[in-house]
């Protein structure tokens, strides 16, 4: 027979649990600092940006009735839904209110998957293809394989190597598509969902305006080319989420993410610090007695 | 149309998220059942995907209006040598294509290597020298911190062999800022993912029907096991 | 003497070709990267290859189901698992041979065991950061201190908890994540792609080879 003892490390993970279920089932609203990049993804979707990579100057006036968005569900979708579901919905819903033309991607399975299950029936419905706005505001190309070298072939002509759409439907017959081909120049606004890669593709060349979405950690990868200037801006993570609905307006669930958060880091932080001390003092002692 | 199994899914759902967590408790037949069953219908559902994915865009497109379009064929024929990884004798047909694949991928990615280097490096310098128009200011010197944070942090990697001087207070202080991204990626990864488990959580609460009896049990079930293991029932039999 | 290096030249090259034939064609793909919309030929070739990519992505499942059958043959002590692997994949490859991939049922069951099944895992290995960040995180030297330090301030940017000691602290953190850790990770980066080129630039000089395991 097994006996307690505080020196078992899954101590940690009980405590880890305990935190994110009494924070769930008591959420609280915090302040919370609304971080640059955050306000930047705002700024250009609300009033626009001008990239000038290349000569001449691309102005892009914001999301208004009719703009081509294309969204990317590339990089790690699946994996961090968890982390970027709020946000993902509050920045969709503000599109669609917007009257945006979506065009949506998905670079793997599971990323398509994903957001089958978790948002698109939120947004149009347990049959997206059947939504009125579906081939009119929206249009989803499902899964399709090539990443980057697929993104390299769509910049001139996406309806010559993608015909159809996820749900079997050719593109060339939906109005949406009349006027969102040749990605290069088509697309108005592209926002990735943690995809790479996209800076050298289109931003450099073709000034396209880029926005990221992604985990909290993505800012670690992703923050090189929002310095650099290749992002117009950044969402990360549940915080992100919950930035984007105090600066729309549009009220959603990030909240509730952010109280285990503080309970978490309150805590982690108290334990560095005590461990620390008792650490230093024992060293200390023990260098007294010898 | 609704899935008929779909009334089962929220359970099952719970049960392979925090199956997937009794590993921390230690490695159990339920961590090993709901592993071997994300592993499985994952192989099934992306080969199915593929199938799918190379049907609509080859299959449908190789006879457009009963004329064989013949930028068709070389999908065709390079998705069939790959199945020569199949047949030992003919694995040299599969490398073909392989270095085929390859080739394309490298030649596609090269040019982003010199491209950023140079656009990147360019941006930095030019935000660099900001101080000059914008006086100091947190974001005219985060400009300039990053621009030599960037030089120290390529000067780490590219003389790591050469160990003497001049390059060795370079690469100790590119060791540094390394650290300070080592540290902010830790901390933020641990956050960002413990946001999973509460997304989870609140579905289980919050979603309907409400699973959380599922993780409950489970913890009922481990904390049983570790004072009675319960292979002792199946060993005594 | 010039026949024996003729001989070594042309072993040497004929030892080579895939190498040289693999530069040439990258070559080719990468000049398609400056000139829009590119030489016709060189886009029909890497379109054919990027819409031949199902076939190695599809192979990886068969393989990987391959493998556990073997294990079934073979009585492996893992056998009820290798069963559960081989039978849940065949379940999924007939519900969409005969559905198609939009099958309700098909797509429910990746959603509700793959697709979280996975993100448990990895959430599961991230928490697990969090042990030995209680058990190691000790100011054993001025490096593991600095390494504390920093991590303290990113908990307590990356929560409200920074904003309600004081604002000054997560505009610090952001400050330290957009400016020195973007500027690393861009240094990791490039250091990279400098070092594919690299590569590249031995294989021209034919001291690396292109040969697929």
């Amino acid at each position: 027979m097994s006996g307690i003892s505080f020196k078992d490390k899954r101590w940690i993970y009980i405590m880890i649990f305990a935190i994110i279920y009494i924070s769930s089932l008591a959420p609280i609203a915090f302040p919370i600092p609304i971080v640059n990049w955050s306000k930047d993804f705002y700024r250009t979707i609300d009033e626009g940006v001008v990239v000038d990579f290349a000569d001449p100057p691309r102005e892009f006036e914001g999301v208004t009735e009719g703009t081509r968005v294309f969204i990317l569900n590339s990089g790690e979708t699946a994996k961090l839904w968890g982390d970027m579901s709020e946000g993902v919905k509050v920045v969709w819903k503000d599109l669609m209110s917007r009257g945006a033309h979506i065009l949506l991607w998905s670079s793997s399975p599971d990323n398509e998957a994903t957001l089958n299950k978790y948002l698109l029936p939120l947004m149009y419905g347990p049959e997206p293809q059947n939504h009125p706005d579906y081939g009119v505001k929206f249009v989803n190309l499902g899964y399709v394989a090539g990443g980057n070298q697929l993104l390299e072939q769509w910049k001139d002509d996406l309806i010559a190597i993608t015909p159809n759409d996820a749900y079997g439907n050719n593109l060339a017959d939906l109005p949406m598509m009349s006027n969102f081909n040749a990605l290069k120049t088509d697309a108005d606004l592209m926002i990735g969902f943690d995809a790479r890669g996209l800076e050298t593709i289109y931003v450099v060349r073709f000034n396209t305006p880029l926005l990221e979405m992604g985990g909290t950690d993505s800012a670690s990868y992703l923050a090189l080319s929002y310095t650099a200037g290749y992002f117009k801006g950044m969402l990360m993570g549940q915080r992100g989420g919950a930035e984007y609905e105090l600066l729309s307006g549009i009220p959603g669930n990030s909240f509730s993410y952010l109280q285990n958060t503080l309970t978490i880091s309150a805590v982690m932080i108290l334990i560095l610090v005590v461990a620390n001390v008792r650490y230093v003092m024992k060293q200390s002692s023990v260098t007294e007695e010898t | 149309m609704v899935s008929p199994i779909e009334p089962l899914m929220p359970y099952l759902n719970t049960f392979i998220f925090f199956g997937a967590y009794t590993v921390l408790y230690k490695n159990n037949p339920i961590y090993r059942i709901t592993q071997s069953l994300v592993v499985g219908v994952g192989a099934g559902y992306l080969l199915i995907a593929q199938i799918n994915a190379f049907n609509r865009g080859v299959v449908t497109q190789t006879f457009v209006d009963g004329n064989l379009n013949v930028s068709m064929l070389l999908p065709w024929i390079m998705g069939l040598a790959y199945l020569c990884i199949f047949v030992p004798k003919l694995i040299s047909v599969y490398r073909a294509v392989s270095i085929l694949t390859l080739t394309v991928g490298m030649g596609v990615v090269l040019p982003y290597g010199p491209a950023l280097f140079w656009t990147v490096s360019k941006t930095y310098g030019q935000n660099a020298l900001n101080f000059i128009r914008d006086g100091i200011t947190a974001a005219s010197m985060g400009n300039l911190f990053t621009a030599i944070s960037y030089v120290l942090g390529l000067s780490y990697f590219f003389f790591t062999e050469y160990a003497s001087k001049p390059t060795t207070t370079a690469r100790s202080l590119g060791r540094i800022v390394l650290l300070i991204y080592t540290a902010m990626c830790i901390t933020t990864t641990a956050l960002g993912k413990i946001n999973l488990v509460q997304w989870k959580v609140l579905d289980t609460l919050q979603g309907y029907p409400a699973t959380w009896w599922i993780p409950a049990l489970m913890f009922i079930v481990m904390l049983v096991d570790n004072f009675y293991p319960l292979k002792n029932l199946i060993s005594r039999n | 003497m010039v026949e024996q290096q003729n001989q070594t030249l042309f072993s040497l090259i004929l030892g080579n070709i895939p190498t040289i034939l693999g530069i040439l064609g990258m070559f080719l793909i990468s000049s398609l990267y400056f000139m829009v919309p590119g030489w016709g030929p060189a886009v029909t070739f890497r379109n054919s290859v990027t819409l031949s990519l199902p076939w190695p992505a599809g192979i990886v499942s068969v393989l990987l189901i391959r493998r556990h059958v073997n294990n079934i043959i073979k009585k492996e002590s893992t056998l009820p698992y290798d069963a559960i692997v081989v039978a849940s994949a065949l379940i999924m490859i007939a519900l969409g041979l005969i559905g198609g991939s939009s099958d309700e049922t098909f797509a429910t069951l990746y959603a509700n065991v793959n697709i979280i099944g996975t993100m448990a895992v990895i959430s599961a290995i991230a928490i697990s950061i969090f042990s030995p960040m209680i058990r190691i995180y000790r100011a054993k030297s001025p490096t593991m201190a600095f390494l504390i330090g920093l991590s303290c301030l990113a908990f307590a940017t990356y929560s409200p908890l920074g904003q309600m000691i004081h604002p000054v602290i997560p505009q610090l953190g952001d400050w330290v994540q957009t400016y020195i850790s973007g500027a690393s990770d861009s240094a990791f980066w490039i250091s990279t792609y400098i070092g594919a080129v690299a590569l590249v630039t031995r294989m021209i000089l034919l001291k690396e080879k292109l040969k697929p395991s």
